[in-house]
């Protein structure tokens, strides 16, 4: 490791050992710097610009010959809208039932998925419950309409065995609704997110575990998780954030309403009409940061927590 | 998992229930490959049927002649694969920069990629537009494809696979060896990365592929239109071929399908954690 | 560090990388080369038109196919009437097409918007009220007496127009022949408007029919379509003349109460518009009436051609003394940017005139789009001798023009920016009504109240 004479750490002086210009650029101190500078860049290229336009935007009251500074009038509009709250509102469910639905029902299918004894079949299998999740949005909406709609198959379905009960035009089922169509859309996404993580436990790990009496339970609680908590981490953040996003289910859905009575709709569908129906581009401004708001103080609770816990480094 | 030793019937449930859901997830799909193969006036009698017709290849005729598909399959494929290439890129020297290395401002600024998570993508297409109109790149493919390089969701993901996948004993080993961080990145990053590089390529394949807001915003000759945007101007008002859109429909799954089913290969188990080179 | 760990592996995870990235360097290069020859077509900016004398530009945002106006721009003459002009079409289905049209009027960049779009009056008040389009009172107001005349009040905000009226759509009671003659009932046009005078006679022959054959009378689902037939033969729909929300009148009150005696008779079918369910419905026989749209016959063709020749239509029964037995829903509009250069509006402008207000053009649509009912009447009436492909022994235009003639029906006026808001109130307030039996006259004035505040709050009608 002779080099030339330039610059001396100091951790490496009793060796003797000195570094080039080369050696330390893509040294531990500074590559990590070049390792995020392609992805950066082009990030202030277009984040900064859009994030700003966008909140100034918020409080503004637009129209095509002049912008009018309004303050928070925007703001105050849409907290006491009711549809607004109502999304909100409808918010909490869905981030309840959606995280564990989706997210256990995916855990469990990518565990089941990876046996070894499946070899093949695993990769078929897996394909088959990922696919639903690269099907257009216009198919997916015609397709639930056909499933859940009314005199649709689901209907017709219960009504044989003699309930009387409606998906899309009840307000009791129209957010089990959103998530039935969800969850067929994104629970292969899931699985082959979580999958991707149980790659890097060898099987090695099991066997040694299994032999030494671990049952199966208790090797997924021990081995698994512990080592996949990054990616659980993951997928809860991510998940949260996607329910808190929500629209393109109601949107095909409802036919561009939030479901009966407001029973389903989201913040999302809401800034969509506000914006794109009333053409009321500060207020839907307003509400997109709300729920940023919203969805960032929900994400670093979550970031707390991981960190106390260790679940991320 | 292993399951060397898990019992017949243990491994019977496990198969019956995969199966299962296997097949209930593929249901809505056999309709849409059922009703590619009929035509407008009967596809969409109830209750639906389960056996394919015959007009398959007729629907695709009429698809061709009704919408330039080829030309839409051209630039679909074209800005998603930049896309996808690039993304992984950036995604992956970042995710593992974040989840390997400390150094000033990690923190920041990786909570900064996540608080963009947070913000509607509704919200800042306009902005992004109004740039691409100064820029000149309205209707071209930079537009296109340049904004899809920054997944932050991507940094995140491959941040805890690194983190998961990479133990920093082996980081700590190589460096002692005398590696520079260029070569760690190839040598033991990546190789351990792969699975998730595999699977971030079909996740923002899939993304890219079925995007449709972004280029609706900023595309307006047809002939730059992508796949999705293209199929969804088969229905008109007066006409609604779903037949076509069926048809149509179909073909646009074949591309990230063979992906996934390709990149099956590189979900293999690592075994750099239990052998040390 | 040797390379020994050569094996086969190692080496193809290097040529996998290796691969990657040349595909990578290959596909950018690529990628860039066609972008830019595809990039640099010399006609891609559309303002600086007095820079370039050769071609100008009009570009145009639709819905249909490229196809079909490329058909329309050659039918109507369009380009021999501007020789020198270039036309684009875009065409996006109508909900992606209002998404762009906003984005980009809200980007506020001349280059960046198209010089006309079509636009579906529901939305049009909002974009008068930001100011986003051009007033073209002057320039149309000579055609005035050529348009239908529910349309040109539909299209007049404060006095003003801001849109070339483009179609329209007027509805007429749609009845199953077949199903009539089983029923003992007769199926001359005439005749049928006679048995169907009222919505309570609607009621009693529904039952006949149910008794007689089990089908239902029409399809209702608990929302409010089936109010918005109703009130579109009494009242200007949910706002007046000057944007005041009136849904909460009498007449209004009275549709509500016939809507819920509808839908509590147990003579209706529980399946939305355009469903699978309703064209499988129609196949099997299922239902008798249909409040018929004048393009309906091309959707009927589509996705229940079993049942042409099996349709008549004729008027609406009447709700109350005042009705008409006609009614029309919101119609579209041409409308042009209001930032864009005074010229590229003129052209635009005049490009919208030959287009709807021209009987060249008009036909030109019409034949074009099969069931398309423009608003200019002179091209209607040059459209009289077209038969109908489904209904039997009927002209389409000449009943509906008849239709439209005789009865001369409200105007549905969209003069409120909070349309939406108020067509999604209405929903919710028919929806308790039907299905939970809430008060109809108090559940209809808390939803008007609800509008009303959001009209107060935000300073605007």
């Amino acid at each position: 490791m002779q080099s030339k004479l330039s610059y001396t750490d100091s951790t490496k002086q009793s060796f003797g050992v000195t570094y080039s210009w080369r050696e330390q650029i893509l040294g531990p101190k500074i590559a990590p710097y070049l390792f995020i500078a392609p992805f950066f860049i082009l990030f202030s290229v277009f984040w900064v610009f859009p994030v700003i336009w966008s909140f100034v935007l918020s409080f503004e009251r637009w129209s095509s010959r002049e912008t009018v500074w309004v303050g928070l009038a925007n703001y105050q509009f849409v907290l006491s809208n009711p549809a607004t709250r109502a999304a909100f509102g409808n918010m909490v469910w869905y981030i309840v039932v959606n995280n564990t639905f989706q997210l256990i029902v995916a855990l469990i299918l990518a565990i089941m998925l990876d046996f070894s004894f499946l070899r093949r079949a695993s990769g078929l299998l897996r394909a088959a419950i990922y696919i639903p999740n690269l099907v257009s949005g216009v198919v997916t909406g015609i397709l639930f309409l056909i499933i859940l709609g009314n005199g649709g198959l689901m209907v017709r379905f219960f009504a044989q065995l003699g309930v009387e009960i409606s998906f899309l035009n009840s307000t009791q089922f129209s957010k089990a609704s959103v998530i039935i169509a969800g969850g067929w859309r994104w629970i292969g996404y899931w699985v082959v997110i979580f999958m991707a993580g149980l790659q890097s436990i060898p099987d090695d790990y099991y066997e040694v575990a299994e032999l030494d009496g671990a049952t199966l339970w208790q090797r997924f609680w021990y081995i698994t998780l512990p080592l996949l908590r990054p990616i659980v981490f993951f997928m809860l953040v991510i998940n949260t954030i996607g329910t808190l996003q929500i629209f393109e289910e109601p949107f095909l859905l409802f036919d561009r309403s939030g479901g009966p009575l407001n029973s389903a709709t989201t913040p999302v569908l809401e800034m969509y009409r506000l914006g794109f129906e009333n053409f009321d581009l500060g207020s839907a401004a307003a509400l997109g940061w709300l729920l940023a708001l919203v969805i960032m103080i929900i994400s670093l609770f979550q970031f707390f927590l991981a960190r106390r816990g260790g679940w991320v480094e | 998992m292993n399951s060397r030793f898990m019992p017949i019937w243990q491994r019977s449930i496990v198969v019956v229930i995969l199966v299962a859901v296997a097949l209930l997830f593929l249901i809505p799909l056999w309709w849409n490959f059922v009703w590619a193969t009929g035509t407008n006036d009967t596809i969409f009698s109830y209750p639906p049927t389960f056996l394919p017709e015959g007009n398959l290849i007729d629907n695709f005729t009429r698809l061709q002649e009704r919408i330039d598909i080829w030309r839409a399959f051209f630039n679909s494929v074209l800005v998603t694969t930049a896309t996808v290439i690039g993304a992984c890129i950036f995604c992956t020297l970042a995710g593992f920069a974040f989840a390997k290395y400390q150094f000033r401002f990690r923190n920041v600024l990786f909570m900064l990629v996540v608080a963009t998570l947070a913000v509607p993508s509704q919200l800042t297409v306009v902005p992004l537009f109004i740039m691409m109109v100064r820029l000149g790149w309205v209707d071209s493919y930079q537009g296109l494809i340049l904004p899809g390089l920054i997944p932050t969701f991507g940094v995140f993901f491959m941040r805890v696979n690194a983190q998961s996948a990479i133990s920093n004993e082996i980081l700590e080993a190589a460096r002692i060896d005398g590696a520079n961080e260029l070569r760690i990145l190839r040598q033991i990053a990546l190789p351990s990365l792969l699975p998730a590089v595999a699977t971030l390529a079909i996740l923002i394949f899939g993304g890219s592929w079925g995007s449709l807001f972004w280029p609706l915003i900023i595309l307006r000759s047809n002939s730059m239109f992508t796949l999705p945007l293209t199929l969804t101007t088969l229905l008109g008002s007066y006409q609604n071929p779903y037949d076509l859109l069926m048809v149509g429909s179909l073909l646009m799954m074949l591309p990230p399908l063979v992906l996934f089913l390709f990149m099956q290969r590189y979900f293999i188990k690592s075994v750099f954690l239990s052998g040390l080179h | 560090m040797s390379a020994k760990k050569g094996t086969a592996k190692s080496l193809t995870r290097r040529e996998f990388l290796k691969g990657m990235a040349a595909a990578g360097a290959v596909s950018v290069t690529a990628a860039s080369a066609v972008g830019t020859t595809l990039a640099s077509k010399p006609t891609r900016s559309i303002t600086p038109v007095l820079m370039r004398q050769e071609t100008r530009v009009v570009e145009m945002w639709m819905w249909e196919t490229e196809d079909q106006w490329r058909n329309v721009e050659a039918m109507s003459g369009l380009n021999e009437r501007f020789p020198d002009v270039e036309f684009r079409w875009t065409s996006l289905p109508y909900a992606d097409l209002h998404q762009k049209a906003v984005a980009s009027l809200a980007a506020g960049i001349p280059e960046g918007l198209p010089s006309l779009f079509r636009t579906h009056n529901p939305f049009y008040r909002p974009l008068v009220n930001t100011g986003s389009i051009r007033d073209v009172t002057d320039q149309i107001a000579s055609y005035e007496s050529d348009v239908l005349g529910s349309v040109w009040l539909e299209g007049t905000i404060d006095g003003r127009h801001y849109h070339v009226p483009d179609d329209t759509s007027v509805l007429l009671m749609g009845y199953r022949t077949d199903i009539f003659e089983v029923a003992g009932l007769p199926t001359d046009p005439a005749e049928v408007a006679e048995l169907l005078a009222t919505y309570d006679d609607y009621i009693t022959v529904g039952q006949t029919i149910k008794d007689a054959t089990g089908a239902s009378m029409t399809n209702m689902t608990a929302g409010a379509t089936m109010f918005s037939n109703f009130i579109g033969q009494n009242t200007t729909g949910l706002f007046d003349e000057e944007g005041n929300v009136i849904f909460d009148s009498d007449a209004h009150i009275e549709a509500a109460t016939m809507a819920k005696k509808l839908w509590d008779s147990d003579l209706t079918l529980d399946v939305g518009q355009y469903t699978p369910q309703l064209f499988q419905a129609f196949k099997d026989g299922q239902i008798a009436t249909y409040f018929y749209p004048n393009f309906y016959d091309f959707v009927l063709l589509d996705n229940a051609p079993e049942t042409v020749g099996q349709w008549r239509v004729t008027k609406l029964p009447k709700l109350n003394d005042a009705s008409k037995r006609a009614r029309v829903d919101p119609g579209l509009g041409l409308v042009i940017p209001s930032i864009l250069p005074e010229e590229q509006q003129q052209l635009a402008l005049e490009v919208a005139l030959h287009l709807k207000l021209t009987e060249q053009g008009t036909v030109a649509h019409m034949k074009t789009f099969p069931g398309a009912f423009v608003s200019y009447i002179p091209g209607l009436e040059a459209m009289h001798d077209e038969p109908s492909p489904v209904l039997n022994e009927q002209f389409t235009f000449r009943e509906f023009l008849g239709a439209l003639a005789d009865e001369q029906p409200y105007p549905r006026l969209v003069t409120s920016a909070f349309e939406s808001d108020a067509s999604a109130a209405i929903n919710d307030a028919m929806f308790l009504i039907l299905t939970e039996n809430a008060p109809i006259a108090e559940t209809l004035t808390n939803a008007a109240n609800s509008i009303r505040q959001l009209q107060d709050s935000r300073g605007i009608k």
